[in-house]
């Protein structure tokens, strides 16, 4: 019997099915932003909660440069601080163009607001597409960063908040 | 039985309100201390590289660990009854990072924050007025 041109389109299509290999591959939700035109990630475990960004901060004396206040949270109160130091990174002007956010970042006993210049997405992103920093990677970003991975054509930096929270404790930033 | 408020010291130090534990407080005074040695200025309690500007118009003498201190302020102090809810401990990382080791605690009064200052940690703080 003749094979007819359906018998071969689903023929075809079994095939195609079968190249598609089901890894069942490990993802991780990202949340993406970006301080200084680059752009950066957290794990969202990382993240409690994502502010817009135009809640009042409280300047608090006696304080860091790095400090910008303290916000009002339903009854709680919780830091807001820069990465911009930290990370060597210009200051950005952004937040006089209301496009940033606040994310409410914590690691295991340290929490605080982080002031992103803008927030960029949140994704599940395969585990396999996180690549380590290669050995020319800056230095002083090395000691923030876990892992690489393009995002819409652009080099994203996942860092690692215990790593920067611990650093900034210190004095850090 | 749980504190609903805590009677608090307040001042203005130029736009931002400052307070101390009223227990902490001795007294306010127009006079100047003759102790000038155990005397300072709020701007310079707040960076002791501060100029002195003179002319204080209060003076209050707290109790600090080490004795008492005399503190010149640019305006008068007022008191007044902070609710509990309305105090927070510093938050832990500020708290690390704090320049003025004696901030406390944080509180909103009239929509404004206040920061609770602990007299208690003041002598290392206190300087000689330059004046």
């Amino acid at each position: 019997m003749h094979e007819t041109p359906l018998d071969q389109l689903l023929a075809e299509q079994k095939s195609q099915q079968q190249d598609i290999v089901d890894v069942d591959e490990p993802v991780i939700k990202l949340v993406i932003f970006s301080l200084a035109e680059q752009h950066f990630a957290f794990p969202s475990t990382a993240i409690k909660e994502v502010l817009q960004g135009d809640e009042s901060v409280f300047f608090v004396p006696g304080m860091p440069a790095s400090v910008e206040g303290v916000i009002n949270i339903r009854g709680d109160i919780e830091s807001v601080i820069t990465l911009h130091a930290l990370l060597q990174l210009p200051t950005s002007t952004e937040k006089n163009m209301g496009l940033t956010s606040i994310l409410l970042a914590r690691a295991n006993d340290m929490h605080s607001g982080l002031r992103v210049d803008r927030l960029l997405d949140v994704v599940d992103v395969a585990q396999n597409l996180i690549q380590p920093p290669p050995d020319a990677f800056p230095e002083h970003l090395r000691l923030y960063v876990t892992g690489l991975l393009e995002f819409t054509g652009q080099v994203v930096a996942v860092l690692d908040i215990e790593a920067l929270l611990s650093a900034w404790q210190k004095g850090q930033g | 039985m749980a504190l609903l408020s805590v009677p608090l010291v307040l001042l203005c130090h130029q736009g931002q309100y400052f307070a101390f534990e009223t227990v902490q407080v001795r007294r306010q005074t127009q006079t100047a201390p003759t102790e000038r040695e155990q005397a300072c200025s709020f701007a310079q309690l707040l960076d002791p590289c501060a100029a002195d500007a003179g002319g204080a118009a209060q003076w209050l003498e707290l109790a600090g660990a080490e004795g008492h201190i005399w503190l010149a302020l640019d305006s008068a102090a007022d008191l007044i009854q902070l609710a509990a809810a309305d105090i927070y401990p510093l938050p832990a990382l500020l708290h690390s990072r704090r320049d003025l080791l004696a901030l406390r605690a944080l509180g909103f009064y009239q929509g404004a924050l206040v920061s609770v200052l602990d007299a208690r940690a003041l002598p290392r703080l206190a300087r000689e007025p330059n004046a």
